[in-house]
Parts: structure tokens; sequence; C-alpha cells
């Protein structure tokens, strides 16, 4: 079994929000702690529609 | 207050005046594309939100780039001039060359560069840096993960209604809104840059004192001034560019317009609230992109976001060197 780009790249966003956390001023952390949680949501979600076979994204929608 | 003060300011207004002109494309191009709105009514509509954000948004930023980027009592006129004339040259090298690059980040590079060639290193403040160096990666990743959440909120909201017609109607109107609200962002965080550079300007020169918290305060004289200029070069600017930009880069259908005006929007508030200069331009084309996700990685252009990231790296240290040098002359002069 083989995820797909979509997922793996939500990880990255996630991964590169908590590798932030430290350079990020004190008063700004909840931010990369909240944005890392949506994005490993999206991750977790997107991954779950791959495995279950309805993956593959959408044709229609935002671009025309 | 003396000519070079005058005439400093006058470059700091130009410079908001083409932040306006250049930036409007962003918050315009997809009400114009999905013709909401034909170009005068659209640039009409950006420029009374950009002029309107001083009646919301408090100085946060204005207070960040007078107090918390450069030691304000090394400055001098020829420093901030250096500074102003180094973003300018940088956004219109860049400009040139295609480089979507951030007036905001443009200017602190400026202003840095010009006052380490004065003072030396010391000149810089290490925490503003970093909290202005953290949100360059932080603001486009926010706007793309809002846009990606909202345009998969309206999928799911939506995916059973069969009336596209009246469905894209509504997704029109609300696009007024999105549009309205990513122009209050941009007017509220882009011309508190110009207002923090001219408040500094004034303290230099003793024109204003600091307060107890330490910061400049900022006049509202100050405040009217930018937001006009920045209101004018909106409206001047805007329908020239937004021909090409609403084709070219952000052609989106309603419901995918209004998921990324939203959610560069949101992004917008939280960084002016907090006091924190972020690129309307980068928060945009994330947002932008977070929409195209929702279709497939594919159905995004790479190519416009990789050149952000080129756009990240090269643009404070591009300012920083222009101004650097054009601070030279002015060290040998003294």
């Amino acid at each position: 079994m083989r995820l797909g780009r979509r997922p793996l790249f939500f990880l990255g966003v996630s991964i590169t929000f908590l590798a932030l956390l430290v350079p990020t001023p004190e008063e700004f952390r909840r931010v990369n702690l909240v944005m890392a949680g949506l994005a490993a949501f999206w991750f977790v979600l997107l991954a779950i529609e791959e495995v279950s076979g309805r993956g593959g994204g959408t044709d229609e929608g935002g671009r025309a | 207050m003396s000519l070079a003060v005058v005439l400093i300011i006058a470059v700091a207004l130009s410079f908001d005046f083409f932040n306006g002109f250049h930036d409007a494309a962003n918050s315009i191009a997809t009400v114009v594309s999905t013709r909401v709105l034909t170009p005068r009514q659209a640039v009409a509509w950006a420029a009374i939100f950009n002029f309107v954000a001083f009646l919301i948004f408090g100085t946060h930023v204005a207070k960040t780039i007078a107090s918390d980027v450069v030691n304000s009592d090394l400055l001098t006129n020829a420093v901030i001039f250096s500074g102003l004339l180094g973003a300018i040259a940088w956004d219109v090298l860049t400009w040139y060359v295609g480089l979507p690059t951030s007036s905001s980040h443009a200017l602190v590079g400026g202003l840095a560069g010009a006052a380490v060639a004065k003072s030396g290193w010391a000149a810089l403040i290490g925490s503003g840096f970093q909290k202005i160096a953290v949100f360059i990666v932080m603001s486009p990743l926010i706007g793309l993960l809002l846009a990606f959440t909202i345009m998969t909120g309206i999928y799911w909201a939506f995916h059973k209604y069969r009336k596209v017609d009246k469905l894209n109607r509504g997704f029109r109107r609300g696009q007024l809104l999105s549009a309205a609200a990513f122009s209050l962002g941009h007017g509220g965080n882009d011309a508190q840059k110009t207002m923090g550079v001219i408040a500094v300007l004034l303290f230099v020169n003793g024109h204003l004192a600091k307060a107890a918290d330490g910061t400049i305060p900022i006049p509202l004289w100050i405040v009217l001034s930018a937001h006009t200029a920045i209101g004018l070069g909106t409206l001047f600017g805007g329908w020239r560019i937004v021909h090409t930009m609403g084709s070219r880069i952000t052609k989106l259908q309603p419901a995918g317009g209004m998921a990324a005006e939203t959610a560069a929007a949101i992004t917008l508030f939280f960084a002016t609230y907090s006091g924190v200069p972020v690129s309307t331009t980068h928060t945009i084309t994330g947002a932008i992109v977070g929409v195209g996700t929702t279709q497939r990685l594919s159905a995004v252009r790479w190519g416009v976001a990789s050149r952000v990231v080129w756009a990240w790296v090269l643009t404070i240290p591009g300012a920083f060197l222009i101004s650097y040098f054009a601070y030279l002359p002015f060290r040998a002069l003294s």
C-alpha cells in the first residue's frame, strides 16, 4: 500500500509547523500547534480516503 | 519640519502608493475574472476598503516596524532614506524580472541594510527579525491550510445541491464580501509599514517622543496619509494589472475565489492584530494553492509557488545589500 502525494503534502506542512516551533516567539506558538494539528487532520483524512479507495480528489471545484 | 524630512515622507508615501498600485490586483483579480464586478468597479471597491482599514485595525504593525526591527536610537535621515531607496529599487528590479516579492520584506531588509552600514550588526533587534522571519514561512502556509479547509467545507456543504446557477450567484455575492475583507487586511497590514517608517523618521528628528512602553506612538495624520496613499495606488494602478492577473494566475470559480480571499483575509487580520508585518502577495498565493490542492496537487501551478519560495529567500538579503551600498556615500560624507 502506497500513500499518494496529497496526504504526504499535508504531513509535510504539519511537520514544517512543528519544526518552526523553536524559532517562533512564545506568544505565537499556539498558532504553530493549531496549524500543525489542522494539517495532521487533513493528512489522516486524505490517507483514510485513499486507503478506502475513494481518493484521487475531485475534478470539479475551485479552478476553472 | 525640515525639507529633508518632508522629502523622505514623500518617498515613504510613494512607496505606499506603489504598494497599492501592484498589490491591488491580488484582491480584485478574482472578482473581475469571475465577472462579479468590472475592473473599474473592483478597484474602487478595493480602494475604499484599503482606506477604511484605519478604522478597524490599531497600529501594532506600524509599531513593530518603528520599534522592533532596527534600534531607533541609531537611525538617521540618511539611514531611513537609504532603506527606502533599497526597498523601492528591489521592488522595481523584481517587478521587472517577474519575481513575486514582498514590499514589506523589502522594506525590512532595506532598513536593516542601511542601519548595519551605519552602526554595524548591533543596530538590528534580533527578536523583531525572528518574528518577521518565522511569519515569512508561516503566513502562506496558514493561508494554504485555511483555504483548503474552507473549500473542502464548501464541497461538503453543497455537494448535493443541484441548482448550480443559483449557487454560483450566491458565491459571486460572497466574493464581494471576501474581496472587501482581503482589501481591509491588505490596507491594514501594508499601510502600517509606511506609518512605521514615517513615525521613526519623526522620532529621529525630534518631532515625536517614545511612549512609556518604549514604542513610538503613531499620530492620526500619519495613519490617514498612509491609508490615502495605498488607496490611491490601488485606484490608479489596479485596473491596469488585473487583466493579466485575472486570467494568468487566479482563474478561479466564484467558490474558489471566495475561499482563497476569505482564508487570506483571516490570516492578514490575525497578523495585523498581532503586529506582524506579513506579505499580502505571499498570503493570497498560499491560499490559491490551498484551493487548487482540493482537486489534486497537479492542479496547482507549482512554477508560481516555487517563484514565491525564491522570493522568500532573496528579498530581505537583496534589499539589505542595495540599502547597505546606498548608505555608503552618506557614511563617506559624514
